[in-house]
Formats: structure tokens, C-alpha cells, sequence
């Protein structure tokens, strides 16, 4: 499938669920339009652009999945390491979730080696700690350590 | 005299120390962030937005507003430099700005894109301070339906001016308005598309999915690719350019001045836009136009004063109607927003100390910049050094925090990891990003504008056509969209700048 048809395909998706889900709201009338009016409109009009791009994307270039697996993978890699730190970030506190996110980042994502990682995050996390929360004055959670 | 007078005010304001060095940290700020790639205005901006919460409103703005046009100073380093555009609108200064620098010439094209984008930016402040507010007092006459019918051209601008296909930019735009339905419903208080979560029933916050779009999904496609250059770190003695570069460069950069002033008025990508248009201008009326791309300072001095004079241009809607024209201007408008103060026609009658002390203290942002950006472009340089593989753990902490910051949301969080994977396929899907923010941010307006317009209308749609303003409006966009499908229909080549937000 071409890069056009599967954007087509996503749009048609998300506009199909748009429909579905407003003319479960109150529509009203043009006199007094209610909360899944406006939203209705869009998701037709969504549908009918998304189907233009699907149409048009035949006999387009197909997506390409070749190239090296390492490069497409680490875009997945931050998405996970993100997941993380999202999670770990107030049970766990700023400071210590971001020097395990920044060191699985140096040596995961970007290869560093061990020791240059733990180097990096160890100086990187506090320096940040301390710009975000003393000088911006940014209310960082602190964590069971009280950081 | 009523223009001078309040001028007179708004220095009074903004010759404060105070605000003199908010509007330094602005600009230094910016400047970094314009020169380093990954970074653009839009997460500068945001990243400062909890930091401007203890300062009063007329201070957060000059910051801001110091970060955005800074950028703007900051994008040319990278892109003379490096042959790497530090913002998306310095692009079009690789061409030629690169070429100089490997001729031995980095620093008369440093000092040629200072001086076009002091000049650029200052005459756009002019026009700023004499259009914003004869527009503010025009659009004291809009309502709805007006309204209504402005945005609707702005939206079918996009389509014109976007990258890529009208259909695909529209696709962008109307994905931005759903999503920005999400939440309660602001007649009704019915809850739309929440689907029990509580976190979004104020609605998908415009920030995180800014960041996420232009920020995080910048760095998931860069990852893939392996970004090392050489660095060349010029001297202050070797900045100043021949008389013959300088002569060479006054046009271009009157050119320039005008020519993005008034583009920089348009929604969409401005800047990048100014400084295309810039360049294609200069080509056309260079008497050796194939020398463009070799290394000519015209193709240095014409963008680089296109795309900071944009920046004036920009603040007009965004000062006097409440419209912001792109995503970074966008988030400024976030900002004012936590502060009251909501931008538009108002504004500058109710809090003239504001618009005032903004205008003044761009005057004396420019000075700054090129303050900074000359005899300290060898440290700003020195940011290069910094390998992407350092850097990009750093951004990406920048923009979790700066979006944690704003409302202490880990639900935020999400929503920026959620955007930055839509923004990288939309990169990878070649879509335009900016018509998504800027539809996101616009959408509970247009919306509000066209359920007024029908309830006081009693439900006919002749109400968009009874008033002037309006139908003038409303005739602006047929022509418009005709002109989209026209230009879709027969496809040819164009001018595709990318996306601005970067």
C-alpha cells in the first residue's frame, strides 16, 4: 500500500469514529445546534477528503520497509523509554526517573557506551533537576526520596 | 501624535530593567534555541511558559516575544554555518549562505543576515504598530458571522500556501478542528468524545500536542538518520563584509522587509514562506541569476530579512483579531491566555501598557540580537559542538517537563508521547503539520462563532450573507477553494516550504 492510501486509511479510520461517536450526541438543530453538530459536520467531511486521499494514492510508491532495522527501531525505543519515565515519574520522583531515563536513552538509543552513559546521566539529571526546579522554579514531583 | 504618545508608553515600560532583562533572557534564549537544531520557537516558547507564571503579563510577552523573533536571529547561525537550518525558515539561507562559508566568507554572511534581519525586523515593528491597531478598531465590528467567515479563509489559505496537496492540508486542518472538540461542549456542558477520562474533559491542551507534534515527533524521524557535520567557528575580525557585499545587499533586504511584512500577515508557515519568496524574488531580478546557489550574499540578505520582518507581520492578527498565524505565536497566545488576557481588538484598547511596552520592547529586542548574534556568534557556534546523540536526550526532557509544567499533568505526558508518534507519521506520510496546530487551536473559535451566527440567525445560513464583512469573507473563500481544486486539478510545480513550528 502506498504511503497516500495508508494516510487515507488512517484519516477514513479516525473520521469514521468521529461519525459514529457524534450522532450519539445531541445534534439539535440549525436553530439550536447541539454538541455533535459541529463535530458531525467535520467527520464527514473528514471521511470524504480521507477517501480522495485513499483513491488517489493508487499506483502511487509503495512504502518502502526496507533499511536497517537498528535505525527504524529506535524511534520505538524512545517511545518505550518515555512510556517509562511517564509512568515512573511521580511515584518515583524527577530526579531519580530521569537519570534512569536519560541513561536508558545514552546507552540504548543513542549507544553509547556503560560507563560514558552512567557518566552522562549522572551529570545530566541533576544539572537538570536543578535548572527546572530551583531556577525556573518548576514544581517537579520529589518522589519517596524527598528530592 | 496619539501613535508617538503611546509609543512614549510603551518604551516608559519597557526601558524598565525589569523588563529589559526579561526581554534579554527572551532573546538569548531564543537565539539557542534558534540555533540549535531539534529545538524550534514553539518549544522555546513553551518549554518558559511555567516560568513566566510569577511574572505580571507585560513581562511573560516580551519574554516570549523575545524567544520568537530571537529564534528567527538565531536559525541563520546553523544554516551559514553548517549548511543545517536551525529553524525551518532559514532553509532557503543554506542555499547560498553555505556556499559563502565554504568560499572563506561566513563572516560578511553572518554580518549581512544580522544587519537584514535587524533592518527586516524593525520596519515590520513599524508596520506592526501602525496596521495592529487600524485593525483592532476594524475588527471592533466583527461578530460572529464575521468571524466565522474570516476563519474560514484563513483555513483555505493554508490551502494555498501549505505544503503539498490542498486535499492533504485540508485533511490536516479538519483532523486538527475534531480534535479540538474533544471535551465539554462550551454551550451545552455535554462531554464529547472523553470517553470517562477526566483529564480530558477541559479538552486536549494545545501545548503538549504542539510539542509533541513538531518536538518529539521531530526527534523520533531524526533518529533515524545520522546527522555529523563540520563546524566552522568564524572571528570577529573576519565578520565585516566588502563594500561591494554591502551595496549588494541593500536591496535585498529593503525587499525583503516589505515583501515579509506582508506575507508574515498570512496563516501558515510565514516565515518559511517569506523567505522563499524573498529568494525567488531576488533571483528574478538578480542580472546573474544562475549564480544564485553559488554564493551570493543577495541569497543571504533578502530570506534572512524576509523571515524576521514575518515576525511583525505575524503579531498583527495575532495583537489585533485574536487569530495566531502560526504554531509558535500560537503558544504565545497560550500564554497570555493563563495570564487573562486574551489577545484581540480589546486588548490593545483595554491593556494599551501591553501592546505598547510589546511594540517598544521589540525595538530594543532587535538591538539585542544583534548585539548577541555578532560579537558572540564564535559561543552560540560552540552549541554545535555538542554532538545530536547528547542533545536529543536533553530536548526530549525539555519538552516532558515543559509539558508536565504547565497544568502538573502526567496525563500531558501522554498526550505529548501520543502526538509526537502522530507527528512522526504525518512527517513520514509527508503531511503539513502546521495547518493540524493552528486548526487545533482555532477550532473551539470557529465553532463558537458558527453555532452564534445560526442561534441568533434563527437557523438560516443568510446571515453569513447579510453582512458586508462577511460575504466579503465568505466570496474571498469561494474563490479560494476554487482556486485549490483548480490548482488541484492541474497539477505543476511549486514552491513547497516546509512546515514552520521547527
Amino acid at each position: 500500500m502506498s504511503k497516500e492510501s495508508s494516510g487515507g486509511l488512517f484519516l477514513l479510520f479516525v473520521g469514521s469514529y468521529a461519525f459514529f461517536r457524534s450522532i450519539q450526541l445531541p445534534i439539535g438543530t440549525w436553530k439550536q445546534p447541539g454538541p455533535g453538530l459541529f463535530p458531525l459536520l467535520l467527520a464527514v467531511l473528514l471521511c470524504i477528503v480521507a477517501a480522495l486521499i485513499f483513491i488517489s494514492g493508487k499506483g502511487k510508491e509503495k512504502i518502502d520497509w526496507r533499511g536497517s532495522i537498528g535505525q527504524r527501531m529506535k524511534p520505538w525505543q524512545i517511545v518505550i523509554l518515555t512510556i517509562g519515565f511517564i509512568l515512573a515519574m511521580k511515584p518515583g520522583g524527577y530526579l531519580v526517573t530521569s537519570l534512569f531515563y536519560l541513561f536508558g536513552l545514552f546507552l540504548w538509543v543513542c549507544r553509547f557506551r556503560m560507563w560514558v552513559a552512567t557518566v552522562l546521566s549522572a551529570l545530566l539529571a541533576p544539572a537538570t533537576w536543578y535548572f527546572f526546579g530551583k531556577i525556573l522554579g518548576l514544581h517537579l514531583p520529589v518522589g519517596p526520596w524527598r528530592l | 501624535m496619539d501613535i508617538f504618545g503611546n509609543l512614549y508608553n510603551g518604551f516608559q515600560t519597557a526601558l524598565s530593567l525589569h523588563n529589559i532583562y526579561l526581554c534579554f533572557i527572551g532573546c538569548l534564549w531564543g537565539t539557542m534555541v534558534g540555533v540549535l537544531p531539534g529545538i524550534g520557537p514553539l518549544a522555546g516558547i513553551a518549554i518558559l511558559i511555567p516560568a513566566t507564571y510569577k511574572l505580571d503579563p507585560t513581562g511573560a510577552i516580551i519574554m516570549l516575544a523575545g524567544i520568537y523573533y530571537g529564534a528567527m536571529f538565531g536559525g541563520s547561525t546553523t544554516s551559514i554555518l553548517m549548511n543545517i537550518p536551525g529553524e525551518s525558515a532559514s532553509v532557503v539561507t543554506c542555499l547560498d549562505g553555505y556556499r559563502m562559508t565554504q568560499k572563506g566568507r561566513a563572516g560578511p554572511a553572518l554580518f549581512i543576515a544580522a544587519w537584514g534581519s535587524w533592518f527586516g525586523g524593525t520596519l515590520s515593528i513599524v508596520g506592526l504598530m501602525l496596521m495592529a491597531p487600524i485593525l483592532a478598531n476594524f475588527a471592533m465590528k466583527f461578530g460572529p458571522p464575521e468571524m466565522f467567515a474570516l476563519l474560514l479563509v484563513a483555513f483555505l489559505l493554508l490551502g494555498v500556501l501549505g505544503t503539498g496537496s490542498f486535499i492533504k492540508t485540508m485533511a490536516m486542518v479538519l483532523l486538527g478542528l475534531l480534535i479540538g472538540t474533544v471535551g465539554m461542549d462550551p454551550f451545552t456542558g455535554d462531554l464529547r468524545f472523553t470517553h470517562g477520562i477526566r483529564d480530558l474533559y477541559d479538552g486536549i491542551g494545545f501545548v503538549p500536542v504542539a510539542m509533541g507534534v513538531f518536538g518529539i515527533g521531530e526527534i523520533l524521524a531524526a533518529t533515524e538518520e545520522s546527522l555529523m557535520r563540520d563546524v566552522y567557528k568564524p572571528r570577529l575580525r573576519e565578520l565585516l563584509p566588502t563594500r561591494e557585499e554591502f551595496r549588494a545587499s541593500i536591496g535585498p533586504i529593503f525587499r525583503g522587509s516589505i515583501l515579509g511584512f506582508f506575507v508574515g500577515l498570512l496563516p501558515g508557515s510565514a516565515h518559511v514562506l517569506a523567505s522563499f519568496v524573498s529568494y525567488i524574488t531576488e533571483k528574478k531580478v538578480a542580472k546573474k541569476p544562475e549564480e544564485f546557489g553559488t554564493g551570493r550574499i543577495e541569497g543571504v540578505a533578502g530570506p534572512e530579512t524576509a523571515n524576521n520582518a514575518a515576525t511583525g507581520g505575524a503579531m498583527v492578527p495575532f495583537l489585533a483579531l485574536g487569530i495566531p498565524t502560526g504554531p509558535a505565536i500560537a503558544v504565545m497566545m497560550i500564554a497570555l491566555l493563563l495570564h487573562g488576557i486574551r489577545p484581540g481588538p480589546l486588548m490593545i484598547s483595554e491593556q494599551p501598557q501591553l501592546f505598547w511596552g510589546l511594540i517598544a520592547s521589540m525595538y530594543i529586542g532587535n538591538i539585542i540580537l544583534v548585539a548577541l548574534n555578532l560579537p558572540f556568534v564564535g559561543l552560540f557556534v560552540s552549541l554545535l559542538r555538542v554532538p545530536f546523540r547528547i542533545l536529543m536526550p536533553m530536548i526530549l526532557l525539555i519538552c516532558l517537563v515543559g509539558t508536565y509544567s504547565v497544568n502538573l499533568s502526567s496525563f500531558e505526558m501522554v498526550i505529548l508521547l501520543c502526538s509526537g508518534v502522530l507527528g512522526y507519521f504525518l512527517r513520514k506520510f509527508k503531511y503539513d503539520l502546521a495547518p493540524f496546530i493552528l486548526a487545533l487551536i482555532l477550532g473551539p473559535i470557529i465553532e463558537e462563532a458558527f453555532r452564534q451566527s445560526l442561534m441568533r440567525s434563527g437557523g438560516s445560513f443568510s446571515i453569513f450573507w447579510e453582512s458586508p464583512i462577511a460575504r466579503t469573507f465568505i466570496i474571498i473563500s469561494l474563490l479560494l477553494f476554487l482556486w485549490n481544486i483548480y490548482n488541484t486539478l492541474r497539477p505543476g510545480k511549486r514552491i513547497v516550504p516546509m512546515e514552520e513550528g521547527k
